[in-house]
């Protein structure tokens, strides 16, 4: 039939297209590391762009691969089929990016790109056969969960954990405030909430909100009942721990800034909006991506009251037998470290290198 | 009679038990450049955040063109835009550009449009050299290069008056000659300055006057001839002898490491 798919198909493309996204990046960055060594700026600039529209490029992949996964059903000639086609777009799409990077004649970048993607295709198509065999016939029974849990699970555990984040976002900025430079009675709310929330287990905290007080969002559906209570008490707890993120951020700014800023004519307000905060902000980065992994890790804990997220589907399906349980975990940790790795990397040690660069905190 | 542009007049400030300033007074002109020294401890900085009301004064009376601001209800940020300030440690903004840290009062505080603000803030850097760095984050320049950024910032508010607390004494001695330099070309184009400083070839330079304190007291004032020649109080004497053993000539230091080491 013509629009029957099999979803393992997409999953199989669109890692296909990441992985060659990625190595593609690494030779063009490994290439303009040897051109441009001696003028640094270039390069830095160049390389910015060039993230930018390799994301494009990926895009434009992982396109071309869903949409011939609609079209054909047999593995290998999709593969084929979608190798040949992304190779052909990626080749015009990355000549026009070498000519626009480096102002070069067009037949000399479309070269150059034109050997990167040969030898991306050799990677590819051996990638690629790889993760047939692997997922198609050794181990079907992973991707099988795999989709399991993207399909059922994920969606609800990444919006439990960023509606959970915002609300600790501004209850930890408050708190903050409330601690540094408001009157005696609203700092000691402040330092009261925190110890209280910090001392009760979330699961507690989740079973109060949900079975304890039940009629706190009585105008919800029952279903949506349990996932708003969750939020909250993920959001109550982080609060806590997120106001002494921010509190130690907006100490670290140093006081004679804001003493240079009063002198020019700026009053607290202002100071605080335009000079401590910007810099509390990114002070606070590697702390908070560290509270985004306790967050969204344990955003599992939902499972307990019955909300749809990850780690419950992942039990769903390991219940079919006793064997199949430790594949589904196995599975659901990696999409889990898959998910939390990346943004601490990124927020984390990134920021305390630029942090570092531009003479704040960390060192 | 001239009315002055700053008038310090009778200024005391003390921190819990101890008196840090008593009954300073003094009168500074417009285009005006006076310059404080004196041993650390001795309140200088503590004047100049009395005058920029950072640490309003306990008693006393501080007059800027004829107005009171030490009075209760003057508004204290339209009176800091007047008077600028430079710091010591340069205190500069380190999450924004060199040219952001010099617009950015102009933009927040004045209310000017970028564009406007970025061409006033060019100029103020221009004056101060450092039109090539100004994309460079303050980590990035060196500290003669940052505080020429803090006097940039305090010259693009268009103040009536420049404070200066210590300049360059947080600078290598390398580093001191170009911010003197940006220093005396302002005073040299009608700035009118009131710097705290050791540095007594700037003061012999451009000072109409120079204020010795110690202990919260002016204890001697005059033109730097006066200084140099006559100066009369021996705790005068013994200071700027100190100085000039320092910052003088070479052959006095020796002659003391020599004394020490027969001692």
């Amino acid at each position: 039939m013509l629009f029957q798919t099999d979803l393992r198909y997409i999953g199989m493309g669109t890692i296909n297209s990441f992985l060659i996204f990625l190595f593609g990046i690494y030779i063009i960055k490994w290439f303009l590391k040897k051109k441009n060594t001696a003028n640094t700026k270039v390069w830095d600039i160049s390389f910015n762009k060039n993230i930018r529209l390799s994301l494009i490029w990926l895009i434009f992949n992982l396109l071309i691969s869903v949409s011939f996964s609609f079209f054909i059903n047999n593995v290998i000639v999709y593969l084929l089929t979608q190798l040949c086609v992304s190779i052909v777009s990626d080749i015009f799409i990355g000549a026009i990016i070498v000519q626009k990077l480096f102002s070069k004649h067009l037949v000399e970048s479309f070269k150059f790109v034109f050997s990167i993607q040969l030898i991306l295709f050799g990677i590819s198509i051996i990638l690629g056969f790889l993760l047939i065999i692997t997922f198609g016939y050794i181990f079907p029974e992973i991707s099988d969960v795999l989709l399991f849990i993207i399909e059922f699970g994920l969606l609800s555990t990444i919006f439990i954990t960023a509606l959970s984040l915002i609300m600790g976002i501004v209850l930890g900025l408050t708190l903050a405030i409330m601690r540094l430079y408001a009157g005696k009675e609203l700092y000691w709310l402040a330092s009261g909430y925190e110890k209280l929330f910090r001392g009760i287990p979330l699961l507690v905290l989740i079973f109060i909100f949900s079975a304890g007080l039940p009629g706190i969002f009585w105008y919800l559906e029952p279903l949506d009942r349990l996932l708003a209570s969750v939020i909250l008490a993920l959001g109550i707890r982080s609060g806590a721990y997120q106001s002494q993120i921010f509190r130690g951020a907006i100490l670290s700014v140093n006081r004679g800034q804001l003493e240079a800023a009063q002198s020019i004519g700026m009053n607290k307000m202002q100071s605080f909006r335009y000079i401590v905060l910007p810099q509390a902000f990114r002070i606070a980065m590697p702390g908070w991506s560290n509270e985004y992994a306790v967050v969204i890790k344990d955003s599992s804990f939902a499972g307990a009251i019955g909300t749809f997220e990850m780690t419950l589907v992942a039990t769903i399906w390991g219940y079919r037998s006793v064997e199949l349980f430790t594949l589904s975990m196995g599975v659901v940790a990696i999409v889990y470290f898959l998910f939390t790795f990346p943004v601490t990397q990124l927020f984390g040690q990134q920021q305390v290198k630029k942090l570092k660069k531009l003479g704040m905190g960390g060192g | 009679m001239v009315e002055p542009l700053l008038r310090v007049s009778d200024v005391s400030k003390s921190y819990d038990e101890l008196q840090v300033l008593k009954d300073v007074s003094f009168d500074l002109l417009e285009r005006d450049v006076k310059v404080i020294f004196g041993p650390s401890g001795s309140g200088k900085s503590t004047l100049l955040r009395c005058i920029n009301m950072l640490n309003p004064p306990d008693k006393g009376k501080i007059f800027l063109r004829g107005n009171n601001i030490t009075a209760p209800k003057v508004d204290l940020n339209t009176i800091r835009t007047r008077i600028g300030m430079v710091f010591q440690h340069f205190n500069l903004f380190a999450h924004l550009k060199a040219i952001d840290n010099v617009s950015i009062g102009l933009r927040r505080v004045k209310g000017l449009k970028k564009q406007e603000a970025y061409e006033k803030a060019f100029k103020a850097l221009d004056r101060v050299k450092l039109t090539e760095w100004a994309d460079h984050y303050p980590a990035q320049l060196s500290g003669g290069q940052q505080q020429r950024v803090g006097i940039a910032r305090a010259l693009a508010m268009e103040p009536d008056l420049i404070l200066f607390d210590e300049p360059t004494s947080a600078l290598d001695p390398e580093l001191i000659g170009e911010v003197l330099q940006v220093m005396l070309d302002l005073a040299k184009a009608g700035t009118t300055m009131l710097v705290v400083t050791h540095e007594m070839g700037f003061a012999r330079a451009v000072a109409s006057e120079l204020l010795f304190i110690d202990k919260g007291i002016i204890i001697e004032r005059g033109t730097p001839e006066h200084f140099s020649v006559s100066p009369t109080s021996d705790r005068v004497k013994q200071f700027l002898q100190q100085l000039d053993v320092l910052y003088g000539s070479h052959e006095k230091l020796l002659d003391i490491l020599d004394e020490e080491e027969k001692i």
